[in-house]
């Protein structure tokens, strides 16, 4: 090949052109606005596997903005949002945030399902000592890297528990309510894992099987298997598994297709265990694709969203029927976390009096917001979890829909009581 | 529970079924990606695009017309094939015989997988979606269950691949067929329209990879992505069992399921898998063109 | 270089490469960070894609393994720096030596064989590499990703430091510049040497070039560990300019996205992958406010560009000429 520096710098002078095009589309896009908004960057996967539940959870920060706006907006300005798609991968989530925080100029960024897509973002928001709040991701590591340099990462918040209580140590504490009260006589005292090769089966496998260890006399664990995210075919697992003969079977997953053929497989293999599922079977689409077959399954998510509604808790009850009315679907968890994230911005500037970083950082420490859940936040920059806080549930499907069995307090107000699988019923 | 030497034989021999359960499924998907590059010389890198489309279009007719399923697969078998020879008539057949082809036709299904994707992503939104179980009930032979869907996808596959290789071996499409894969020039120099047989190369692996994946969708079920682990599956089978050959996949995908089930059994999934990609390590580095391959 | 650099010999001899470079140098000024980032990730798909072009389009070496190289050298340079203070500019040469050492590994097998034979085996070690980096969790964190590697260490020029890290865009921005030009000038130096000449007569025929004596298996495993040893390189740079890794650095997603960008801008030219990168990487930036739409157009112009333009978009070039001379012609 014949070489020419023409093409070399043909080939540069297009590039510099094309950055030039570009940067004037996007200066030239942003109008300046006579009384400055205060802009919230959200960034949430709005392709790829959890398309769904990041389109939720936009909706609900939409709508919160849209309601503050009505009422006056805060400290006199307006809210204005500003939403990226982050793909669900760490590069583009640091692409989009560098894109709010420099281009769009945001004050603060929220939002995530992913939890690498988090630890990514939070050096980014470090670096420009942006507030940076979390609502999805929930990985323990999280809070690890926070720890790691409380300094650094002062202005990031999450807003899920840790992981280790809220995934691990509630279902021991239901586990042991259940076998004290006589409801459930475990067959041996033998649990199997079985969790999806991402941080968040990892996890919270480990969380579970640390609790089961260390709170439950006398259970031994027989597997521990880690499949990977995207698998639809557990005979082999489930054939091992039943071989073993556990009466505890612990699965965390995030993709309601896998679950939902780990589901019918569990039943084909007829095991004699409970059938837990860390999150995803708490998704309505879970119930969707399994139908009856889902019946006696039992799931825990680190959000008590549905038995509030379910007990008529008015704050959950309204916040369903504004999400039905504004966008024709049901509300999710996570919608409910990011509406309350923006409310809770809103709270915590008022406090503080200003948008400046570092008062609003003192107001989020020592913030008291109520409205489905109760925000208080910890030392370590993670919310208080437990009851009157924000709870986890543990609930099971029956005939297609879920029903609350702990915290107590709901259970109890509902009526509900946990009752034994078909698979287990003689 | 019959016992041998402390080891429980009909644990051992669930696990088998497993394995072969598992093979026939991956198998199946694995041959038309395998018999596309045997013929063509080329990789479909929208192999999985197609895997999806065929699961949607089973879905789409079996919701929207309220068909049985099995019926609403062969609707959705025949429109995928039609799409497939569309594609290859307008987007693979033009580049055929230019400079590095084979090159840019991989480019161009990459880009159509791409396509495939969101577009459907943007149709259909990205929730997940199942089918029934075409045939429901289990029986239960020597204490394992056997449910009918699982047996039926075992069965359906081998008659699918015994199909496909009487195809090849007996009929006339299918001797034209081999011949080019041998011998493209000498092929041509006999009559055959090599390019004729490109058209149904593609649409007949199109159509191949669809059945698998409307048959496959009651225990995949179905979404915009689905079709990256088949594809996947497919690639690691047509590694170990050698590109275009149609004996290969088979066999490796048979000994791919196999492998992992007693993997799982003996270690673990993780220890499965590792187990796995060292045997396709040593496969290629003792014999790289895989178990079946021949040089081309 | 062995004679003196003379500037004004070098302006007039490369007028538009010295206004290029020019150009190039005071852009950072003009831009927001915002934009930097996406150049610079622009930037380091143009070095991955120049690296697998030199393979690819110049030595007829179909590999499909690039992305296992990147995420290697981006891992082994993180870890050197994490757990054994090595100074991530040290860092940088060791992750250009773990993916040339992984490259010599594998090259020496496969590289016998032709074409999709080549393919498969490389595509096998990005899968196995994918693997490693998900499940050897007490080194690599696993799916978590690593987090926590440390920047380059800053420079002092006169009194002048330079520190880089994520915040730091323009001192990044001409670091992985200079990495390009470098990579772009030993690609150039490369193929049109004897080397070059060899590994191209070895590209149109094998057969041919062993009979006229060319060592085809030791230059074929040459250009592979070089082109190895600079993707792990680059590896590097993405470990210490994004401080996070994450295993899907080596998913076939990155290798399929790679191979785009080669063919979208031109296979076997020396521009023709950054072309491809920057306006593959642009194209996804600008179409961002069409939501997942955007990859759809992605898709399409793709198709578009391989079928107009068979030689990808650095024959543009040809055709402009051949335009402009037709009148002059007729």
């Amino acid at each position: 090949m014949k070489f020419s520096w023409k093409i070399i710098t043909t080939a540069i002078v297009i590039i510099v052109v094309i950055v030039a095009v570009g940067y004037y589309y996007y200066t030239t896009t942003i109008p300046a606005p006579p009384k400055p908004p205060i802009k919230i960057g959200i960034h949430v996967p709005l392709t790829g596997a959890v398309a769904w539940t990041g389109d939720l959870q936009a909706k609900g920060a939409i709508l919160a903005a849209e309601e503050i706006n009505n009422a006056g907006g805060v400290l006199g300005r307006n809210i204005t949002l500003v939403i990226e798609d982050d793909e669900y991968k760490p590069e583009t989530g640091v692409s989009v945030v560098e894109k709010m925080i420099t281009r769009d100029k945001v004050d603060i960024v929220c939002g995530g399902i992913s939890s690498p897509v988090c630890l990514a973002v939070m050096d980014v928001c470090a670096t420009y000592k942006i507030p940076y709040i979390s609502v999805g991701p929930s990985s323990d590591a999280i809070t690890d890297k926070y720890l790691s340099n409380p300094d650094k990462y002062k202005g990031y918040f999450r807003l899920t528990p840790l992981s280790t209580e809220a995934y691990g140590r509630s279902w021991v504490v239901w586990l042991k309510e259940i076998i004290n009260e006589g409801l459930w006589v475990p067959h041996t005292k033998k649990y199997a894992i079985l969790v999806e090769n991402t941080d968040f089966g990892r996890t919270n496998g480990k969380a579970f099987d640390d609790y089961m260890k260390k709170e439950m006399e006398g259970w031994t664990q027989v597997s521990f298997e880690i499949v990977s995210s995207t698998e639809s075919n557990f005979y082999e697992v489930l054939t091992k598994i039943k071989a073993a003969d556990p009466s505890v079977l612990l699965t965390v997953q995030t993709s309601a297709a896998s679950c939902a053929a780990l589901t019918k497989q569990f039943l084909e293999k007829d095991i004699k265990a409970l059938f837990l599922s860390v999150f995803v079977a708490s998704q309505g689409v879970y119930k969707e694709i399994t139908g009856a077959t889902a019946t006696g399954v039992i799931w825990n998510i680190n959000d008590a969203f549905v038995p509030k509604l379910l007990v008529g808790q008015p704050a959950a009850v309204e916040f369903n029927e504004k999400f039905k009315k504004r966008w024709g679907v049901e509300a999710i968890p996570n919608a409910i976390s990011q509406y309350q994230s923006i409310y809770l911005i809103k709270v915590a500037y008022e406090k503080a009096g200003s948008t400046d970083p570092e008062a609003f950082i003192k107001a989020m420490e020592t913030i008291d917001y109520t409205y489905v859940d109760r925000y208080v936040f910890e030392p370590g920059h993670y919310p208080k979890w437990g009851i009157g806080y924000r709870e986890s549930t543990i609930a099971q499907i029956w005939e297609g829909k879920d029903y609350p069995l702990w915290p107590a307090e709901y259970a109890a107000k509902l009526g509900y009581k946990f009752r034994l699988p078909p698979w287990l019923q003689k | 529970m019959i016992e041998l030497n402390g080891v429980n034989i009909i644990y051992i021999l669930e696990q088998l079924y497993n394995g072969v359960f598992y093979g026939a499924m991956f198998s199946l998907c694995a041959v038309g990606f395998s018999f596309i590059w045997g013929t063509m010389g080329i990789l479909n890198f929208a192999h999985g695009a197609f895997y999806m489309l065929g699961a949607y279009f089973t879905w789409w007719i079996f919701s929207l017309l309220g068909i049985s399923p099995i019926v609403s697969l062969l609707f959705a078998i025949g429109i995928i094939f039609l799409i497939g020879v569309g594609l290859e008539k307008v987007l693979i057949s033009p580049l055929i015989g230019k400079h590095e082809w084979e090159e840019k036709a991989l480019v161009i299904t990459l880009g159509l997988s791409v396509i495939f994707e969101n577009s459907v992503l943007l149709i259909a939104g990205a929730e997940w979606r199942g089918i029934p179980y075409y045939i429901e009930g289990q029986i239960n032979l020597f204490g394992i269950n056997f449910n009918f869907q699982q047996m039926a996808i075992l069965i359906a596959s081998i008659l699918i691949m015994i199909t496909f290789w009487a195809l090849l071996k007996f009929t006339m499409i299918g001797k034209a067929l081999r011949a080019t894969a041998q011998n493209k020039e000498a092929a041509s120099l006999y009559g055959i329209n090599v390019k004729k047989v490109y058209l149904l190369t593609y649409g007949l692996s199109c159509s191949l990879i669809a059945i698998a994946g409307g048959l496959l969708a009651p225990i995949l079920y179905i979404y915009p992505t689905v079709g990256g682990h088949p594809f996947l599956m497919s690639f690691v089978i047509v590694i170990i069992g050698g590109l275009g050959s149609l004996k290969g996949s088979i066999f490796s995908g048979f000994l791919v399921g196999v492998l992992r089930s007693i993997g799982i059994a003996l270690f673990s999934a993780t220890w499965a898998d590792m187990i796995l990609f060292i045997i396709m390590i040593i496969i290629l580095a003792v014999k790289p063109t895989g178990l079946f391959g021949v040089k081309r | 270089m062995s004679k003196p650099l003379n500037l004004k010999l070098l302006y007039t001899e490369h007028k538009w490469l010295t206004l290029a470079i020019l150009g190039l140098t005071v852009l950072p000024i003009f831009l927001d960070t915002y934009f930097l980032h996406v150049l610079i990730l622009a930037f380091i798909y143009s070095a991955v894609a120049t690296c697998y072009d030199l393979c690819a389009g110049h030595a007829g070496i179909a590999t499909f393994g690039q992305q296992a190289f990147l995420a290697l050298g981006g891992y082994s340079s993180a870890l050197v720096s994490m757990h054994l203070g090595v100074s991530p500019w040290l860092g940088l040469v060791i992750g250009g030596g773990t993916a040339l050492a992984f490259g010599v590994l594998i090259g020496l097998p496969c590289l016998r064989l032709k074409g999709a034979y080549v393919s498969l085996v490389t595509l096998a070690f990005g899968f196995v590499t994918e693997y490693a980096l998900l499940n050897w969790v007490e080194l690599t964190r696993g799916p978590m990703g690593l987090w926590g590697i440390p920047a380059l260490p800053p420079i002092q020029i006169l009194s002048l430091e330079i520190s880089f890290g994520i915040a730091n865009k323009i001192s990044n921005y001409y670091l992985i510049l200079i990495i390009l030009l470098i990579l772009l000038l030993v690609k150039h130096k490369l193929v049109n040497s004897n080397f070059g000449l060899a590994i191209t007569a070895m590209k149109e025929s094998q057969e041919a070039a062993e009979s006229l004596g060319v060592n085809t298996t030791k230059y074929k495993l040459l250009t592979f560990a070089i082109s190895s040893f600079l993707t792990g390189v680059v590896g590097g740079f993405y470990a210490y300019y994004l401080q996070l890794l994450v295993p899907s650095l080596s998913d076939i997603t990155v290798m399929i996205m790679i191979l785009a960008m080669t063919f979208v801008g031109g296979i076997a030219t020396l521009l023709g992958p950054v072309v491809g990168a920057c306006i593959l990487t642009f194209l996804t930036e600008v179409l961002r406010p069409i939501g997942p739409g955007r990859f759809v157009i992605y898709g399409v112009f793709i198709i578009l560009s391989i079928f107009f333009l068979p030689g990808g978009l650095m024959s543009l070039k040809e055709k402009f000429k051949k335009a402009f001379r037709r009148p002059l012609a007729g």
